[in-house]
């Protein structure tokens, strides 16, 4: 055994040095509140400073779809929290698609699946789907592999980030994934105040007492946080929240969930959506259908519509007046300070 | 191809020392199933009785448990199997699911003839006292937090119910439980023998119908509101329904 452990040792300290030497990339910690569960990264896909400014790049080139015409950028604008303030996002050529584009705000902390149905279970694995997807961008992975290895500037950000490789579709999804991990909300009012660093006016703070449930006999409880819950403002889990009246499991127009399961009792169920920022992301729900936050406290003071796997805390909520503008008011707090500068910015420039 | 005929060395030197088996401890795999009085816990897909006589259906039943111990005659030999479990149940949608339920291997343990399983129900103040991002993602306790209450919710039983009988599962039904003065560990007496290089088994199960009622026969009205709902707000309910929880496991081997 001895002989085995000493060609261990030697091995071990020659694939140190190895490695050193095709270092290249510099390593980036993310700095997040410690009330967030850290985010998972891939042993495989370390953030460094230059993988994310290549993942950036990326982001916003068009040149990974089909005409050269979309980018990621075109569904998540930053002014819009990463949303493209569309019902369902149009793609390539105008094409409608399915459902509309979540923000990715906070995508990073989202560990149980990506997509309003959780079909993939990373963020290298999810940048995969919209470049080749004929609605979206409608690009050819092999022409866009190719276009990237004849462009100079591209050559010379993959090599920095990723040392002597050939350019491929998984150090573009690994690229973009990077970047994303970097989108954190986390500065908003609600936050200040939970640091003790503002403080809630009377409106919101009856919003946030009925949002938790916080002064139960006394305020009206509103059951958001059951789903909608701190910090991330999802628990990230798939449920049916009404949208739609289904007498039984199969009458949905969108299974969601459950075409990805392939569980009849999943149907209709779909991501819980984070409503940090939630005044820029209009419209509401998986497909856009409510215009306005106004429409969708009135779907749940309502109790929304039956479905056998309605989520047992969708109820009528007696709601008055009054406490929906409490509401509404608080989910305004929810609005990051980094977020709002970025439409601030865009709107100053129309 | 040096690295190459190095990593495999490496490789092969792994292996050869990692399968060595440890001769000198046992397993114990620990299957948790829900039940509603007899029969096992199936969500959605069947139709169980309310104590009141109304049809009602189940979507989740989650809890805590925390310092999962095998208890010895010999108390100083007691073998603390878990820090932490969140035992979660909500896609068992069909019987051979629930009667599977969900595993908990528990490995290294010294051989012996232990008399019982000590669980704690809930969690430790201790752990109450910690949140999720303390912990990795794939951790019990990155769930199931409530900030509000600046600690976790112990149980969750949701389910709907057809108050009106038109076959139609229209109305809510959500208890949660969690205050650190809740948590209770109790010791389930039940002969456990570990032997080395062996996997024994044991199963605990929580029969769900005995939390919604007691053994004297008492449930809440759901006819009313009220009672269709608590977040540990109403004293008078979630002590019933946490009071209930406690009393609701038998473990055997």
């Amino acid at each position: 055994m001895k002989w085995l452990r000493a060609i261990a040792y030697c091995t071990s300290f020659l694939l140190i040095i190895s490695s050193c030497q095709q270092e290249t990339a510099t390593p980036l910690a993310l700095t997040y509140p410690g009330t967030f569960v850290p985010p998972l990264i891939p042993s495989d896909n370390p953030l460094t400073v230059q993988g994310v400014a290549l993942g950036k790049a990326l982001f916003f080139d068009p040149i990974l779809s089909l005409d050269s015409t979309i980018s990621c950028a075109t569904c998540h604008r930053p002014e819009l929290a990463f949303t493209d303030g569309g019902g369902v996002s149009k793609g390539f050529a105008g094409r409608k698609g399915l459902r509309s584009a979540p923000t990715l705000l906070n995508v990073g902390f989202h560990y149980k699946g990506l997509f309003w149905d959780g079909r993939s279970p990373s963020l290298e694995e999810q940048a995969l789907h919209p470049i080749s997807d004929s609605v979206e961008m409608a690009g050819d992975w092999v022409l866009v592999e190719q276009r990237l290895r004849d462009h100079q500037q591209y050559i010379s950000q993959f090599k920095q980030a990723f040392g002597e490789v050939t350019i491929d579709r998984y150090l573009v999804a690994k690229a973009l994934a990077q970047y994303q991990r970097t989108l954190i909300s986390s500065d908003s009012k609600y936050d200040q105040v939970m640091n003790k660093e503002a403080v809630f006016t009377a409106l919101e703070q009856r919003g946030f007492d009925i949002f938790f449930d916080a002064r139960a006999g006394e305020v009206s409880m509103g059951e958001c946080a059951h789903c909608h819950t701190d910090p991330l403002f999802t628990n990230l889990n798939y449920e049916n929240n009404g949208l739609q009246y289904a007498p039984d499991l199969l009458s949905f127009a969108d299974n969601g969930r459950g075409n990805v399961t392939g569980s009849r009792f999943d149907n209709g169920k779909f991501k819980v959506p984070t409503l940090r920022n939630i005044v820029l992301t209009a419209p509401y729900m998986h497909d856009g259908r409510m215009a306005t936050l106004e429409e969708v406290l009135m779907h749940y003071n309502d109790g929304g519509h039956y479905a056998p796997n309605r989520d047992p805390q969708v109820r009528p909520l007696h709601l008055d007046d009054n406490d929906q503008q409490a509401l509404i008011s608080f989910l305004h707090t929810l609005t990051d300070s980094v977020a709002l500068q970025h439409y601030q910015d865009i709107r100053r420039l129309q | 191809m040096l690295y190459r005929v190095l990593s495999f060395a490496l490789l092969c030197s792994l292996l050869l020392t990692t399968c060595k088996d440890d001769p000198t401890t046992g397993d114990l795999d620990v299957v948790f199933t829900a039940t509603y009085d007899d029969e096992p816990l199936v969500f959605l897909a069947e139709t169980y009785t309310y104590p009141s006589g109304v049809d009602m259906q189940f979507q989740l039943v989650n809890y805590f448990v925390s310092n999962v111990t095998l208890v010895h005659a010999n108390s100083s030999e007691d073998h603390l199997l878990s820090d932490v479990e969140l035992l979660n149940f909500d896609d068992l949608y069909d019987r051979a699911a629930a009667q599977a339920g969900l595993t908990r291997t528990y490995t290294a343990i010294p051989p012996g003839e232990y008399v019982g399983i000590r669980i704690g129900l809930g969690l430790s103040p201790e752990l109450n006292a910690t949140q999720p991002g303390d912990y990795n993602a794939s951790h019990p306790l990155a769930e199931n937090y409530w900030s509000i209450a600046k600690g976790y919710i112990f149980s969750k039983v949701e389910g709907v119910a057809d108050l009106d009988g038109d076959s139609n599962f229209e109305t809510g039904l959500t208890y949660h439980t969690g205050k650190s003065d809740l948590y209770l560990e109790k010791t389930f007496n039940t002969a456990i023998s570990i032997k080395a290089g062996e996997a024994s088994a044991a199963q605990v199960v929580l029969d769900v119908a005995k939390i919604l009622e007691s053994g004297t026969g008492e449930f809440l009205d759901i006819s009313q509101p009220t009672n269709t709902i608590d977040h540990s707000v109403k004293p008078e309910v979630y002590t019933f329904l946490w009071e209930n929880f406690t009393n609701a496991f038998t473990v055997t081997q």
